[in-house]
């Protein structure tokens, strides 16, 4: 439908004998209407409009209008066909039928515009695509996708962020995309996308560019996951309001379309009606659902004419009046009104005053120290006098830069003071937060604290004896588990911030509620749905699922108030019991501001407690919001105080007059290594006055910037790693050789797993058998054996750098090179990084675990990328469904079945529309191997392979042999060199962390770094799969264990674990074992974002290692997008925690090490 | 959430003998005190003496089949009951206390069971130390590769979360409980013989074509809630029917000689194997219930409904509460008839699998004896005569199994569809999805999707699978191979949690449309074929009550999914029939022949 065809049919007159169709589209965002004649036509009426969560209010209104405009029409003149998310409950009120909104978006375009053969629609919450193809006599096929209930990559996402990063809607329409500079931002969730796009503002990326990086990340994920492998054919139609309203998203899409048609051989043909543009925006994008709504009544009333009879608003008006919760009985709870003088009793003990400054004299000179906490959301800054209270306090919603909010906020705490009379003498500067480092390095700061750090600081400074903390903030959510004034443990959410603050800000925000009268709605609901506690963007989901079902505003946010200490306790820290951690609650963090987070948390806790038969005492910080700057303040004091330091700052006034120009795009981009990661230059300089009046003396010292005279320009370089923290090559290389010499000193034999893995084992030749010999003299080779050679030789064989590979590969390049292949004939994929993984992730159609996902992505790389410089004749992805097992008594040693299933996932996304491999001459090879039975194996390749490389058995079960030991000597070396490090270890009393993972775990695709990071801090790096199996070693830590018969060796599991089959569990599991007893180790677990075989041994992990009082730290649920925000709060508070460890407990750990404080 | 080992306790208690003395040992090792560091909890087993006392909690499969395993079992003489149909605060509860990232079903079941001794503890009052002690949850064991075999230890973990320390969880597994690992576990107050399996396979055949029958009548009935009462009469005389049923049989000389034949250790044994094609208990409840059904049930098959076929994760395609939200219901008021299928399949394709392990075994046995060398034709022909002997019996329990199945399903009318061959199902589903690779529904999925599709079963095929499902997710990526060599195909995939219902509402709609329309369209085609139009159609069945009975047989047209469509061919031939008929006997009268 275009705007001409609108305008026509405005003018024509409806005739009284043919009834007017209002198609009614009730989204989640937005209502639409469209009015038509039953007949034939354009809609003769329309609108749009966010109904702002008043889903049925909107919709009466809209009918209001609808009747008001067609005064002449009779409300039995109308039918009514309802589409839309929100218009199940509401069709039959009205005497409506319901369509579904893909069959009425389908019946629109089928009728506006039937040579379309893609559409892509997105709306608030939802994502469509259809894709129309002709099947020849089996008529026209509809293939059709939907999001299932996750809502990344639709509108509410942009909206969400877009209102973050302070861009009102009309902007987001006009932002470009072409000419913008994107980053990598995830778009499979939008809380990632979020926590993304955050670490990069805080980095200073203009938001114009964080906005088209975002719409890069949606299409993205639209054409990875909701196409599910389908190409979208030309033409192709956006609909919808964000593909309507965003110019920069229509731009995105067609830039990805494009290049997409081109990697694929399509090309556009000017469609039937002359239209040259293949992907189009018709004009009245928003309104499809609503006119394939009335599309479908107009058909439907030939068969059934009463069909859609519009009733009038008395049915609607009346569910308006009664209202007030549905849905099963079991998803309402009674909210914190229903129990008037329960709640009356906590806002007597948690309603605090508004803190009152201490008095100033007039003229007096304020000693202080400052604290800044540069947050995800707000920037905070406080005095803090020598003795350590607070003089002053400031808050700053964050804007587009960290350096000017943090210089805004010292500005506002001096005028403070100055308005108070005092005049500001700052004696130290501490700093916290996202952006901590670069406030730092621009400010000469003396200190800058890990968020974890300093709120554990700022607890015990006021609340002495803490048992725990709970710290919620804008983005993070983080626990610290006290003892004797000191973090004995922590937990932190990872990259996924489910239900923290800044969710019930934008929540309230999206029902017109100011976050100041949060809590006041929400106390007043005397019954609330009950949430599941988990993902935000599932909340979400589940917001508009309940408002659908019509409970008020009051009532939902007093729900996602109740969800946040389930989602604390439950999601994050994953302790169903808190009362086992000590009874001194303090909660902290921006959100505990909200008093109905807070009455939440103290229900729930108190719960917890009376079931335990036990009382506890919460308190909310006295300056929960400011615990971060206030630790860091207190950090600063201490170094003031303990070490006599004086301050490197360059003072406020310096500060206000700092001049900052920020550049992030390719000219930034760093190359001195593969990674070539995008970075930061700040380019700092004082205005001219003020730099005369410096003195070359008074400029601050830069380590790491270049340095210049005062008044000059320096530069601030914000990076991923050291390297990237210098411009010229020379000091690179400095910075290189000193990485290179802490790597020396500690070794990742994760990385050197890693590559070493896929190098050619030494492997004697199956086919150079003894010559043929008769009478003692050689026989020339047989004609067949000729035969077999040559066949051989012409074999090049792809294989993919993923999964199970990471372990098993010696085994397969071993069986090959027996069989007389030589190394390069074999090849495997590139090592993963973002792009290899985004280039061939299109094709997927399902979302399975990152690892595995990547299976497409690697043989995309073999065929687009390897195939093309020398041809392959085999794609070669084993289905390894049992392993050579490490540990004894075990009832199997299988792999996982979503790793063993790839293969087939894989190989169907590349033969799903067009068969790639047969196109290319390739033979896409996946053979089901069993590794644990070698005579199985020998038979399951012979029978797969014999034919094309002339295969004999007993030639493929000496090669399963071969492939066998090399494997064997592969592990072999990597134990040698293990141990010889973890023998180093002990004579140096020094710590180091085994990796409990899977294989994959050691690609650095998938372990984003995490473990260089660890490396560069100064830990070796140890490999679980090849952990020294020395008898004197396992006599050592298991011996007493075997003679007391609790287990028959040192390789054993039966202790720890029944149920004994999956060989990387079995692995893991001892591993934990092994970490357990050794003095010099400590635990770091990674897991794979919806790892089955993880999940089930998450606990019995962590108990097993904790149990001997080692530490034990986890990342888990690690996915495509690297969260470096979270990483480096982890990977730095596991460094504090470990040098404390490593100080206190190496020489002397022992029974009381699991009490003994750390932090 | 389970895999294809589930079964290995009926053949291995087809094979094994006594707990072998190391394994045994390691689990004494496993309940020594704790000497150093952590150790998994020690299991108390369930033993003879506590019979009377001890209550077994079993759960959740469909409403029928939880009802007639607990009357079976209480049959045999154990005290049981079975937990209620899960909702979404024992998904919630789940997840409170297991570790996250499980797969649905371990919440959802693990929350029902907390939730149903919470309710004994703060409702019934009992201590917490009673119920530790009388009460046992049974679950279904299974040894890899899917992580549902590891799922014990999670129930353990949730139970001592929730303060039911020491509770006992006990696998329904012979080779997990009892012969294989950790000899004891369940303790001889368990009697894993084949009397409990012909007992439960009967309970569980009854339920499946009770369960078979609702879904096939009740979208058609004039009253559904008519027909709900009645076939919860129907289920209540099963009960019945099982609870006094007695499986005591005596061996006699047949089932003596055969036994050394056998792998069983008693000749009893052999006598419930030889004595269930006699099963007349069974047979005769379910005729009782097919007369009530032909009383009280009316029908009305000439509305077209598209027909869909669910498929999916076992769990989540059997459960009728939220673990799957309720979709059958959902699909019937949304104007679906829905096929559902038996738990019957899921046992074959188990039993199937076994025959793959065996040629495994042969294939090893045979290649190490010629490796060998020297004298290797005599092992190598023992491994191949015990391979096909040891194939051949296992073949023999498959038709022994679609035999019983079908007794049940005939007594029963025999309207409902018969156990598809698992070696067809193989043959289809081997090309996109190794039949080798075990764990969840395997290649199942794709080939029950493809056999429906090559013989017009249905109109749509619903995947129903739980969030989190690792075999099914994967199964749904080599199902992108199928739908692209099929285009036509209408299956859709849900994948289903404890939230975000109504999203998943909406595709199953969106893909409903398409089968409505499917449906529709050979209705219109059928009827004109068949030469009716839908008054005629009306009429004619309107005039031939049979047609309205629901248990009439309408034999199912190749190609031609619609009860609807299938109604007009059926009335069709009737007509055509009797329209020969009558032609004839004219014929005859015109020629004087008529007697």
């Amino acid at each position: 439908m275009n705007a001409e065809s609108t305008n026509r049919s405005t003018q024509t007159r409806p005739e009284e004998s043919v009834p007017l169709m209002i198609g009614l589209d009730v989204g989640s965002t937005t209502v639409k209407a469209v009015v038509t004649r039953g007949d034939e036509g354009g809609p003769l009426w329309q609108d749009y409009r966010r109904h702002e969560t008043r889903q049925a209010e909107t919709v009466r209104d809209f009918l209001d209008r609808i009747e008001a405009a067609f005064p002449d029409t009779p409300p039995e003149g109308f039918r009514i066909f309802v589409t839309g998310s929100g218009g199940g409950p509401l069709a039959p009120l009205l005497g409506g039928r319901f369509v579904q909104e893909v069959h009425a978006v389908a019946l629109a375009v089928e009728t506006l515009h039937p040579e379309v053969r893609s559409v892509v629609e997105l709306g608030g919450q939802d994502a469509k695509v259809l894709l129309f193809q002709d099947l020849g006599e089996l008529g026209r096929k509809r293939t059709a996708s939907m999001n299932d209930k996750c809502a990344g990559g639709t509108g509410a996402v942009i909206d969400k962020i877009a209102g973050k990063l302070g861009i009102a809607p009309e902007r987001v329409g006009t932002i470009d995309f072409a000419e913008r500079t994107r980053h990598p931002v995830a778009g499979k969730c939008g809380v990632f996308a979020e926590t993304d796009i955050n670490s990069l503002q805080k980095q200073g990326v203009d938001v114009e560019d964080l906005m088209a990086s975002l719409f890069d990340a949606i299409v993205q994920q639209n054409l990875s996951v909701l196409t599910r492998g389908h190409t979208l054919r030309p033409p192709v139609l956006l609909l919808g309001g964000p593909n309507t309203f965003i110019r920069g998203l229509q731009e995105c899409w067609r830039e990805n379309l494009e290049s997409l048609w081109q990697e694929r051989g399509i090309q556009p043909e000017p469609s039937a009606d002359g239209a040259p543009e293949p992907v189009r925006v018709p004009a009245n994008a928003q309104y499809f659902a609503a006119i394939g709504a009335a599309e479908f009544g107009r058909r439907e009333l030939a068969d059934t004419p009463a069909t859609g009879q519009y009733r009038g608003l008395a049915a609607l008006d009346d569910y308006l009046n009664r209202r007030g919760g549905s849905g099963h009985s079991d998803q309402v709870q009674p909210g914190p009104a229903s129990a008037p003088e329960a709640l009356e009793a906590f806002l007597g003990e948690y309603r605090t005053q508004p803190w009152e400054p201490p008095p100033i004299a007039v003229g007096d000179r304020v000693r202080a120290f400052v604290g800044i906490d540069a947050g995800s959301t707000s920037t905070k800054g406080v005095l803090l006098s020598p003795e350590g209270e607070v003089l002053a306090k400031a808050y700053r919603l964050s804007q587009d830069n960290p350096i000017r909010d943090a210089v805004a906020i010292l500005t506002e705490l001096e005028q403070d003071i100055a308005s108070r009379g005092g005049r500001l003498e700052l004696l130290g500067v501490g700093t916290t937060g996202y952006a901590k480092d670069m406030i730092r390095e621009v400010l000469c700061a003396d200190t800058a604290v890990v968020e974890t750090v300093a709120h554990a600081h700022a607890c015990e400074h006021f609340y002495p004896g803490t048992d725990v903390i709970v710290d919620v903030g804008g983005q993070d959510i983080k626990l610290m588990f006290l003892h004797g004034g000191r973090v004995r443990d922590f937990r932190l959410n990872t990259q996924c911030s489910a239900g923290n603050g800044y969710f019930l800000q934008a929540t309230a925000a999206s029902f017109g509620v100011d976050l100041a009268d949060y809590a006041e709605t929400a106390l007043g609901a005397e019954r609330m749905p009950d949430f599941n506690h988990g993902c935000a963007v599932f909340l979400q989901s589940d917001i508009v699922d309940f408002q659908r079902r019509g409970w008020r505003h009051s009532e939902i946010l007093a729900g996602l108030a109740a969800v946040l200490p389930k989602n604390i306790w439950l999601y994050v820290a994953q302790i169903p019991n808190p009362a086992e951690l000590g009874s001194r609650f303090v909660l902290q963090g921006g959100t505990q501001h909200n008093l109905a987070a807070v009455q939440a948390q103290v229900e729930y806790l108190r719960a917890r407690f009376r079931k335990a038969g036990r009382e506890c005492d919460i308190r909310v910080h006295r300056h929960c919001g400011e615990s971060g700057a206030i630790g860091s303040a207190l950090e600063a004091l201490r170094l003031h105080r303990d070490r006599g330091q004086s301050t490197a700052f360059i003072g406020i006034e310096a500060a206000q007059r700092i001049r900052h120009h920020t550049v992030r795009g390719e000219e930034t981009r760093c190359n001195f290594c593969r990674n070539l990661c995008l970075r930061t230059f700040i380019d700092l300089s004082f205005d001219d006055a003020f730099a005369a009046e410096l003195s070359p003396a008074d400029a601050p010292e830069e380590p790491e910037s270049e340095s210049a005279g005062a008044g000059e320009q320096r530069r601030v370089i914000v990076a991923n790693c050291e390297k990237g923290a210098v411009e010229d090559k020379g000091s690179m290389r400095q910075i290189k050789a000193e990485m290179d010499e802490t790597a020396k000193e500690n070794p990742n034999f994760v990385e050197i797993a890693a590559r070493a893995v896929f190098k050619a084992p030494a492997v004697p030749h199956a086919t150079d058998t003894p010559q043929r010999r008769w009478l003692g003299l050689p026989l020339g080779e047989s004609r067949n054996r000729r035969r077999v050679r040559e066949l051989r030789k012409r074999v090049r064989i792809g294989i993919p750098r993923v999964l199970n590979l990471y372990s098993s590969a010696p085994f397969f390049l071993g069986y090959f090179q027996s069989l007389g292949l030589s190394p390069r004939q074999i090849v495997f994929s590139a090592v993963t990084d973002e792009a290899l993984y985004r280039r061939g992730a299109r094709r997927g159609s399902i979302d399975p675990c990152f690892p595995s996902k990547l299976g497409i992505a690697h043989v995309h790389d073999l065929l687009e990328r390897v195939h093309p410089k020398r041809p392959l004749t085999h794609v070669f992805f084993p289905m390894i469904d049992a392993l050579p097992p490490h540990q004894t008594d075990v009832q199997a040693s299988k792999s996982c079945p979503t790793v063993v299933a790839t293969a087939e996932a894989t190989h169907a996304a590349f033969i799903r529309e067009d068969d790639l491999f047969a196109e290319r001459g390739i033979r896409f090879k996946k053979t089901f191997v069993n590794l644990d039975e070698p005579l199985l194996c020998a038979r399951q390749l012979y029978e797969d392979w014999g034919e094309e490389l002339g295969i004999g058995l007993r030639e493929s079960q000496q090669a399963v042999r071969d492939g066998l030991n090399a494997l064997s000597a592969f592990l072999e070396r990597m134990r040698a060199q293990q141990r010889a490090e973890l023998d180093r270890l002990e004579r140096d009393g020094r710590i180091g962390i085994v990796v409990l993972g899977r294989p994959y775990h050691n690609d650095p695709g998938i372990n984003h770094g995490i473990l260089e990071e660890l490396q560069r801090a100064g830990y070796p790096i140890f490999w679980q799969d090849a952990l020294p199996v020395d008898e004197d070693l396992l006599e050592r830590l298991f011996g007493d264990e075997i003679r007391a018969g609790q287990i028959d060796s040192g390789l054993s599991i039966t202790d720890v674990w029944k149920n004994r089959f999956s060989e990387h569990s079995s692995r893991k599991l001892w591993a934990a074992k092994f970490v357990a007893r050794h003095p010099n180790l400590v635990a770091l677990e990674l897991s794979s974002f919806k790892c089955g075989h993880d999940a089930p041994l998450y606990s019995v992990v962590q108990e097993i290692v904790e149990s001997s009082g080692t530490p034990y730290f986890c990342m888990k649920d690690l996915d495509e997008n690297r969260p470096t925000g979270s990483i480096r709060i982890r990977t730095e508070t596991i460094d504090y925690f470990l040098k404390r460890y490593g100080e206190q407990q190496v020489a002397n750990r022992g029974s009381q090490a699991a009490d003994t404080p750390l932090l | 959430m389970s895999d294809a080992h589930c079964l290995t306790g009926i053949w291995s208690c087809l094979q094994t003998a006594d707990s072998p003395q190391p394994v045994r040992d390691a689990r004494e090792k496993a309940a020594a005190p704790v000497a150093k560091g952590y150790r998994r909890p020690a299991e108390r087993g369930f033993r003879r003496n506590e019979r009377g006392r001890v209550t077994l909690l079993f759960g959740s499969l469909s409403s029928a089949h939880d009802r007639l395993v607990k009357a079976t079992l209480q049959g045999l003489g154990y005290n049981a009951d079975h937990l209620p149909t899960p909702k979404r605060r024992d998904f919630q509860s789940g997840r409170e206390y297991c570790n996250p990232g499980q797969c649905n079903p371990v919440y959802f079941v693990t929350g029902a069971l907390i939730r149903y001794l919470e309710r004994l503890r703060d409702e019934e009052g009992l201590s917490t130390d009673r119920i530790v002690s009388d009460y046992i949850f049974v679950t279904a064991g299974s040894c890899g590769p899917c992580r549902f075999g590891m799922y014990e230890a999670e129930h353990r973990l949730a139970l001592r979360k929730a303060g039911f320390e020491g509770f006992r969880v006990i696998t329904f597994d012979k080779k997990a409980g009892g012969d294989g690992h950790d000899p004891g576990a369940i303790g001889d107050g368990f009697e894993m013989d084949v009397r409990l399996y012909r007992a439960l396979l009967n309970a569980l055949f009854m339920a499946d074509v009770l369960n078979a029958i609702t879904h096939q009548i009740r979208p058609y009935a004039n009253d559904p809630d008519q027909v709900d009462a009645v076939m919860d009469t129907c289920i209540a005389h099963c009960e019945e029917t099982l609870r006094r049923r007695s499986y005591a049989v005596s061996p006699g000389p047949l089932a003596r000689w055969l036994r050394p034949l056998t792998p069983f250790r008693s000749a009893e044994d052999v006598a419930q194997l030889l004595a269930q094609p006699r099963e007349r208990d069974c047979i005769e409840a379910l005729g009782r219930c097919r007369r009530i059904i032909e009383e009280r049930v009316q029908i009305d098959r000439s509305m077209p409904k598209p027909l869909v076929k669910i498929t999916g994760e076992f769990w989540a395609q059997t459960t009728e509460g939220d673990g799957n939200f309720r979709m059958f219901r959902f699909l019937e008021s949304e104007g679906a008839e829905v096929r559902v299928e038996p738990l019957a399949a899921w046992i074959d394709y188990m039993r199937h699998n076994l025959h793959s392990l065996l040629k495994d075994r042969q294939v090893i046995t045979c290649d190490a004896a010629r490796a060998r060398g020297g004298a290797w034709v005599f092992p190598w022909t023992a491994a191949w005569s015990r391979y096909l002997f040891q194939d051949g019996m296992l073949r023999l329990t498959g038709v022994l199994m679609r035999r019983e199945y079908d007794r049940m399903r005939r007594a029963l009318g025999g309207t409902t569809p018969a156990l598809s061959q698992q070696g067809v199902l193989q043959r289809l589903g081997h090309p996109f999805y190794h039949s080798r690779i075990t764990g969840g529904e395997g290649y199942l999925e794709i080939a029950k999707n493809l056999h429906a599709y090559h013989h017009g079963q249905a109109h749509m095929t619903l995947s129903l699978k739980p969030f989190g499902c690792m075999p099914s997710t994967q199964s749904d990526g080599a199902q992108a191979a199928v739908l692209g060599r099929y285009p036509e195909m209408n299956f859709l995939p849900i994948e289903t949690s404890g939230d975000g219902e109504v999203n998943a509402y909406s595709r199953v709609q969106m893909a409903l449309t398409e089968a409505k329309e499917h449906c529709r369209r050979e209705f219109h085609q059928t009827l004109q074929d068949t030469r009716w139009t839908r008054e005629t159609l009306a009429d004619f069945v309107q005039r031939h009550p049979e047609l309205r009975q629901p248990l009439h047989r309408i034999r199912g047209r190749e190609g031609v999914a619609g009860t609807a469509a299938n109604l007009a061919c059926h009335a069709a031939e009737l007509r055509d029939r009797r329209g020969r008929g009558l032609a004839r006997t004219f014929a005859r009268i015109r020629h004087g022949g008529s007697q």
